[in-house]
């Protein structure tokens, strides 16, 4: 795309920092919600699975309440996850311009599989009250020709839960995956050049690393957000279920501790994996304090899993959201370390168009 | 997710619209950089109208006034409107 | 015990009554403000080139923290209202005061914001302002204009808010409590809204 040279303008010094700091917050919040909708999917579709097989009401309810965490609006989901995928393609496209046209390429490509996605999730999400609507409707008194009818739309019904939910995992593992890559060859400017071909993005041990640490993340930051807000203040617990509580409590607290027991370990991997262009002393003082949030973390949730209480998942909810925004502070400034001399660039160019600019007008 | 009482209101709904109202400014912001053909405004002016419409329906709206926030909705997409055909016009 | 739900549903009326002036008062000031903002558009097509040059001279980081700014706030009174409904009386009080704070930031970039447009010359009533060309004299005149207006609204919003926060810390009766702050997050909430017009005609297009 040719394109991409003709419609950036040349920037300012201020400019490209402002849209550097803009691109963090877009990963901080993107990277999130991408996480939470993808873990969400995979347990919702796993508890609901072993619901069917083991006929266990409680799995079914889980898988319910799973899903309904990411699922609050369809537009507002929309938004959340397209605005800041443009914000990133945009803020590339302006500070890198054409030396990367593989990166905005696959970027505007990932907009084709999260659209479809988020839609599934949704269908999903609304397939479970018709696939309960059927089952009630089969149980009344009707005649044989009806119940037919009914059996053949509860199994339609069953069927758009499955295919729905498949579909969106694999869209989203997609998405997800290609995003991460692009996210990990902006950050080594060495391989700008040499990489042309989306295999050579997409099959890379960087951005390997890199993904299964992004999983590890989304995984704990579900079962933390869960846990936050089935036991959230002004909430009615209901007595009757306080079985399904003590299970939903287990496994989200052993699924949080699983999950942030191996982050030190894909973290370290990961910031060994940063190419030596990127790499800058601030990475390494975010380094040290994503260790100390984390082991932050852990305790607390340890504690909690002790004691048997539930006090401090706001904390723990709290400190996770600090330790996703070091980690989109740590992506970017990987990114603007590699990218300086694109930068110096843009910026003369931007500069000499000012001096063009104010001659031309006559002033000063 | 379950459980919720019926007596009190959500801090959820708000902070997600302030989510989005914040993105929606990013994006604004970002593709001020970038020129797209002659109605390079029109796609900032839609930004601007799509968060004036979240703002009204999320923190102006109440059971007492949906008439004329529905009101103020509808003056928003005239606005658009106008800004769509003052571009197509010149 | 009466619920917050039935509170606002037997107070429809004196509610709608409340906020009907406030809403016509918003609908002809935001005919006013669209009506400016079209025309500082209007004079971008004319003079194409001094309207770039003059962006490129504004503080450009500090017009979209002032966005920042402002939605928070909305965000905040917004909670307030919520926290109210909840009947936390301290919670609501500690937000509007958020609110109120934030107003403070607002104000003091915005004084920054003058004191370097006008350092450089772009204030009119400096000698520099002057010697301009139209374009660019054109430019900063409607900046200021709307600029001042929407100052004089957000002080008008920090009276109601300092107005507010005294009922809360008072604790008058409940339902005066609610018409009060209902009326404040409208007003809010309208500023808000006017900011997302603001900042984009005048720091973007």
């Amino acid at each position: 795309m040719e394109i991409l040279e003709s419609i950036i303008h040349p920037q300012s010094l201020q400019r490209i920092e402002l849209l550097s700091y803009l691109a963090t917050i877009s990963y901080m919040i993107l990277l999130s919600y991408l996480g939470l909708l993808l873990s969400s999917t995979l347990l919702s579709c796993m508890f609901n699975r072993k619901g069917k097989k083991y006929i266990n009401s409680h799995y079914i309810k889980l898988s319910k309440d799973l899903i309904s965490i990411p699922t609050f609006n369809l537009f507002a989901s929309l938004g959340i996850v397209l605005l800041p995928l443009l914000s990133i393609m945009f803020v590339y496209a302006q500070i890198v311009q054409a030396s990367s046209q593989l990166v905005f390429d696959n970027l505007f490509f990932i907009i084709f599989l999260i659209v479809p996605a988020v839609l599934l999730i949704y269908t999903y999400k609304d397939s479970f009250e018709l696939a309960d609507i059927s089952r009630l409707v089969n149980k009344t008194n009707e005649t044989e020709s009806k119940k037919e009818e009914f059996n053949i739309y509860k199994f339609k019904s069953i069927k758009l839960l499955t295919n729905s939910s498949r579909l969106a995992f694999y869209l989203l593992f997609a998405s997800s995956y290609i995003l991460i890559a692009a996210i990990t060859l902006i950050s080594d400017s060495s391989r700008w050049a040499t990489s042309n071909s989306i295999s050579s993005m997409l099959f890379n041990e960087a951005t390997l690393i890199s993904f299964l640490y992004f999983l590890s993340t989304s995984f704990a930051l579900t079962s933390i957000l869960a846990l936050y807000l089935y036991f959230k203040p002004n909430s009615n617990s209901d007595e009757s279920n306080i079985k399904y509580q003590n299970m939903i409590t287990k496994f989200f607290q052993n699924t949080a501790m699983i999950f942030l027991l191996v982050q030190p370990m894909l973290y370290t991997v990961d910031l060994m994996s940063i190419p030596k262009i990127a790499l800058a002393n601030s990475i390494f003082g975010i380094s040290v304090l994503v260790m100390i949030v984390l082991l932050l973390i852990v305790t607390l949730l340890y504690q909690m899993m002790k004691n048997n209480h539930i006090k401090y998942r706001g904390v723990i909810l709290f400190l996770f959201i600090g330790l996703f925004a070091l980690l989109s502070i740590k992506v970017q400034v990987a990114f603007n370390t590699s990218a300086q001399l694109q930068v110096k660039e843009i910026i003369s160019v931007y500069n000499a168009k000012m001096v063009i600019t104010t001659e031309q007008l006559g002033i000063k | 997710m379950v459980n919720e009482n019926q007596n009190n209101m959500n801090y959820g709904k708000y902070i997600i619209a302030w989510v989005v109202l914040i993105l929606s400014a990013i994006l604004q912001v970002v593709i001020s950089g970038i020129s797209l053909g002659s109605n390079s405004q029109f796609y900032i002016l839609l930004l601007a109208s799509i968060s004036a419409f979240v703002i009204i329906a999320v923190y102006m709206t109440d059971k007492s006034n949906k008439l004329i926030s529905n009101i103020f909705k509808g003056i928003i997409l005239l606005e658009l409107l106008f800004v769509i055909f003052y571009d197509f016009i010149n | 015990m009466v619920s917050n739900e039935q509170i606002v549903n037997d107070d429809f009326k004196n509610l709608f009554k409340v906020n009907k002036g406030l809403w016509i008062f918003i609908l002809i000031d935001f005919l006013v403000f669209i009506g400016l903002l079209a025309y500082h558009l209007s004079n971008g097509f004319e003079y194409k080139n001094e309207f770039v040059f003059a962006k490129s001279q504004l503080l450009f980081s500090f017009g979209f923290f002032n966005t920042i700014i402002l939605l928070t706030s909305g965000l905040t009174i917004g909670l307030s209202k919520v926290a109210l409904f909840n009947k936390n009386n301290f919670l609501s009080t500690v937000f509007v005061f958020v609110t109120f704070m934030f107003a403070m930031i607002f104000i003091a970039n915005r004084a920054i914001d003058c004191t370097y447009l006008l350092n450089n010359g772009y204030m009119f009533g400096s000698d520099a302002f002057s010697n301009l060309s139209v374009g660019l004299s054109s430019f900063f005149t409607t900046y200021f204009l709307i600029y001042f207006i929407f100052m004089i609204h957000l002080f008008a919003g920090i009276v109601f808010l300092v107005i507010l926060l005294l009922n809360l810390i008072k604790d008058v009766d409940e339902k005066l409590k609610y018409i009060k702050l209902n009326f404040t997050v409208v007003y809010w909430s309208y500023l808000s809204m006017i900011w997302a017009f603001i900042f984009p005609i005048l720091f973007l297009i």
